[in-house]
This record gives C-alpha cells, sequence and structure tokens, in this order.
C-alpha cells in the first residue's frame, strides 16, 4: 500500500472500484457454465480480498465457490536480487485443484511475472483443468506473454507512475490510485 | 505480519543465539510460520533455494537434526551433500578449515556444520565466505534447536514472554540448554534450572536464572517443563551414580506431573531415555509436546535457511575479504 504522500490523484473511487469488481463477477458467471468446477485464487494481499468480493456475489447465482490465497514470494525469479527480503504470506489452496476450473485474481496486471509466479505455484498443487486470469486493472507493460482473460480497466499508465488499488478489508475503504513508482524496479 | 521487508540484521551466520535480539528471535519464528504450510502440502516444495549447494558437514553422529535440517534444504529446492566423519577426509585427520575448503573450491553456498569441539561454527564462520549454521558444537549451543523450542511454546501459549521454563538435567554439558536459556531470556520468560548439583554450572544465576533443587518443586513453579537427555557418558564421568538413582530422584513420571498446572507441557529434544530422564507415558501423553517439536524443527530450519541465504551479500562479500 503506498502512502497518501505518493498518491498523484484517485482515478476511481469506491463506488466506481465496486462496479468493477461486480462486472468482473457478471463477467465470469456469463462466460461460464452453471455447473463449472470453479475455484477462485487471490493472490496476497489484495488479490484475495478482490477474489473474496466476487465468490460472494458469485454464490448468490452458483452457491459457495471454494477461494484461496496464495502467497508468491518463495516462487519469485528475483529472489537472488531483493535486498531485504520480502515478508512471507501464508497460502491456503482450500480443496485439491485437480480438475478444476481455476481462475487467478488479482488486482493490478503490469509486467505478468507475479502471474508466472502464481502458474508455477498452483502447478505445484495439481493439475487444474483450466487456468484462468483476472484482473481489476489491466497497466499494460508486459514481459511475458500472459494475458487476462477478465480485465475490469484498461490503464494507461505514464512514466514514473504505478498504479495502486486500495481494498476495504486492508485499506479502510475501495479505490484505484495514480501513485509515483517507488523505484526504477520492473514491478510485479 | 506487517511490513514487507524482513530486515533482520542476522548477517552471514547462525552460530548461536547469544547476543541475537528479541526482534530478531521472534522474527525468525514469524518467517517459519508460512514455512509449516509448505510441509503440509502434496508437493512439498518451494523453489526459492534452487541452484544453491549446501553441505551438511557432521562431525559428529546426528540423526534427527541432520534429517531435519535435509528436509528443510530439499523442501527450498536446494542441492544438497552430507559429509559425516566416518568414511570421509575427515578420520583421515584432515583439518575442519582444509574440508571447508575444499568444499568451498567445488562452489558450495552454505555449509551445516555440527563438530565436538565448543567454537567450530564461529571458527568455520569466520574463515570462508559461505553462510554457516551451527548444528551443535561441543557444549556450546544448538541455536536452530531452541528456535525449534521457542517456536513451539509460543504455538501453545501464544507468547513467550512470562512464560516459566524449567529446563531439567545436565545443564553443564548441554549446549541445547546453553542455546534455550538465551532464547528465553531474550524473549522475556522466566527461567529455572533443575538437576545434580555437579551438573549446574556454577554461577548461572547470574544471568538471572533461578536454580531449583526438587523436581517436584520445579514442576509446580513452571508452564514448560524442559527435559534434557541424560548423557550416558556421564555415568563414567562421576557426575551421576546410577541410571536408576537419577530416575528416582529426577526422573518426570505421571506420578509426579500429577501436580502440576493444567497448562504445563513437556520438552524433550530427542532422543529420549525412557525410563530414565522421562517415563513412557509422559512422553507419549497429553502434556507432551515432543512430536510437534520434532515438526516445527523442519519449518524453523526452513526459516533460518531463507534468511541467511537471502540475506546480505555485501556480508559475505566481507567474510571473502577477509579470511585469513
Amino acid at each position: 500500500m503506498h502512502s497518501d504522500s505518493a498518491r498523484i490523484r484517485t482515478l476511481l473511487d469506491e463506488e466506481a472500484t465496486l462496479a468493477l469488481v461486480t462486472r468482473l463477477a457478471a463477467d465470469i458467471d456469463e462466460a461460464l457454465p452453471a455447473d463449472e468446477r470453479l475455484v477462485l485464487v487471490g493472490i496476497r494481499r489484495r488479490g484475495d480480498s478482490i477474489a473474496t468480493e466476487i465468490a460472494r456475489l458469485l454464490s448468490e447465482r452458483r452457491g459457495p465457490i471454494p477461494t484461496g490465497s496464495l502467497d508468491i514470494t518463495l516462487y519469485r525469479d528475483d529472489f537472488a536480487q531483493v535486498g531485504a527480503l520480502p515478508r512471507i504470506g501464508t497460502t491456503n489452496i482450500p480443496e485439491d485443484i485437480s480438475g478444476a476450473h481455476v481462475i487467478i485474481v488479482d488486482d493490478v496486471l503490469h509486467t505478468g511475472r507475479t502471474i508466472r509466479a502464481a502458474l508455477n505455484e498452483l502447478a505445484d498443487f495439481g493439475r487444474a483443468r483450466r487456468i484462468g486470469l483476472c484482473v481489476l486493472v489491466d497497466r499494460g507493460g508486459r514481459q511475458l506473454p500472459i494475458q487476462p482473460d477478465y480485465a475490469g480497466r484498461v490503464l494507461e499508465v505514464p512514466p514514473g507512475a504505478e498504479v495502486s488499488v486500495r481494498v476495504g478489508e486492508l485499506d479502510g475503504a475501495w479505490g484505484v490510485d495514480l501513485v509515483r513508482a517507488e523505484s526504477g524496479g520492473d514491478g510485479e | 505480519m506487517s511490513g514487507d521487508g524482513v530486515g533482520l540484521g542476522l548477517g552471514k551466520d547462525l552460530v548461536g543465539l547469544e547476543g541475537l535480539e528479541r526482534k530478531q528471535i521472534l522474527g525468525i519464528l514469524d518467517t517459519a510460520e508460512p514455512f509449516k504450510e509448505i510441509s503440509e502440502r502434496h508437493i512439498k516444495k518451494v523453489p526459492v533455494l534452487r541452484g544453491q549447494t549446501i553441505v551438511n558437514l557432521f562431525f559428529e553422529p546426528s540423526t534427527r537434526t541432520r534429517i531435519s535440517f535435509e528436509f528443510a534444504e530439499k523442501r527450498l529446492s536446494a542441492d544438497t551433500v552430507n559429509i559425516s566423519s566416518t568414511g570421509s577426509s575427515v578420520q583421515k585427520g584432515e583439518t575442519l578449515v582444509d574440508t571447508a575448503r575444499n568444499l568451498e573450491a567445488m562452489r558450495i553456498n552454505m555449509v551445516v556444520v555440527r563438530h565436538r569441539s565448543s567454537g567450530a561454527a564461529r571458527f568455520l564462520a569466520d574463515r570462508i565466505p559461505s553462510n554457516v549454521i551451527n548444528a551443535g558444537d561441543g557444549q556450546h549451543e544448538h541455536p536452530t534447536q531452541a528456535l525449534l523450542d521457542l517456536l513451539t511454546i509460543r504455538d501453545r501459549f501464544g507468547a513467550i514472554e512470562g512464560r516459566r521454563v524449567c529446563i531439567v538435567g545436565d545443564i553443564l554439558h548441554s549446549r541445547v540448554a546453553r542455546s534455550n536459556i538465551w532464547g528465553l531470556l531474550t524473549c522475556g520468560a522466566e527461567v529455572a534450572v533443575c538437576g545434580p548439583r555437579t551438573l549446574i554450572p556454577a554461577g548461572i544465576e547470574e544471568l538471572g536464572v533461578r536454580v531449583i533443587q526438587r523436581i517436584d518443586e520445579a514442576i509446580e513453579w513452571c508452564d514448560v517443563l524442559y527435559v534434557l537427555r541424560l548423557q550416558l557418558e556421564r555415568m563414567k564421568g562421576g557426575y551421576v551414580a546410577s541410571l536408576r538413582e537419577y530416575n528416582r530422584v529426577f526422573g518426570v513420571t505421571s506420578e509426579r506431573l500429577a501436580h502440576a498446572g493444567d497448562d504445563l507441557i513437556v520438552l524433550h529434544p530427542g532422543p529420549m531415555n525412557r525410563g530414565v530422564e522421562i517415563d513412557s507415558d509422559v512422553a507419549d501423553g497429553e502434556r507432551s509436546v515432543i512430536l510437534p517439536q520434532v515438526t516445527n524443527g523442519v519449518a524453523v530450519r526452513m526459516a533460518v535457511l531463507y534468511l541467511l541465504a537471502g540475506g546480505q551479500p555485501e556480508l559475505a562479500e566481507t567474510a571473502k575479504g577477509g579470511g585469513e
């Protein structure tokens, strides 16, 4: 989460952000047959809040949707380069994903490296029948051949800036901000 | 769990718990938490130490510590080599440093070392650029054992601070006791020791450790009873009259524990001498957390390996330049 001082401007307020989440849930519901065995997996620490919200919306029509969270720290490709170690969170996959249609949920899609790590980690939990990708914001700048199946909003981001998502559970309110980039790193 | 960086400042090596700060010790325990889950997975492996080579250099026999380290290393995807004193050049009289330098020449990254001499781990750490983890050196320290004990106590009570821990047995010769005393005191526990007078180090009270004479009194006082293994060679040294006598005076039995508080737990670093320092019905009973200790051992060692491997490359550089 960025500090308030890093914020350049707010792109989407709470209402608009939640409307995006609602639309993503509707897109998923529309795209998949009603009897599809669906598992949502959110990438910590904001993707899992979005996944929980989408699962809540989907459950109104489809019954309970198993939802898990993935911490990709131990699957990053820059372990040898990071100075201070990232703190590791706990991964929690609720059930055997073998044969299920898994949808990875994240807040911002940028280089694609986080998703690459998530795909590798998921493979260690079983052979999903299909894996899809759902992101709140696609801000471009891919460094790997990875594209979303469901994207809430596609944004162009000026140099030196990043997109930062706030979620109710962690940040008090939902929103999407344009913030100053912290470093010249290749982001997540 | 907050913040994105684990700036624990552990340095290149883990030689002992003496001198570590509370936030460093608790930081290692916090790092161990997510590693517990990996051992519960169907595929018990994450790629974080892929390509790192780790040598387990055991100059003293060990089964469970070596296996625990090896599981931890393999679950982090490191490549491992085990060297034990029997059947290697060590037996032919090669020195510790020569052995280590030869390993260095094969481009290794970390050494886990156990040695009969106190100070061996520090000696090695100061002379090679690889990370060194002490898996027990003489009567000095066994830091990962104490860390897994601390984690087990924290799991049960929620916190270490304020808990009363009594270590029972041969305190004088025990590296497990020494590491635990440092770790427990640093984390704010009250620590006592109980055992034959000949096996309690003189002046231990000056560390802030209380000495309890009778095992029954210790059981009444503490929340955590830490039963040490009685090294059978102590008989020869004349420190203890006989095993039967030891069991009669200091043995932890269910009759004695009948007077304990409801929450009291029993730890033992293994391997146990059943019927000597601990009776079977205690070891296998409800108060025993001996098997959770073993499970936590793997998670704690994964955390230490992770923290040192990703730690501070600049310190490793210094060590490379500063060798003798």
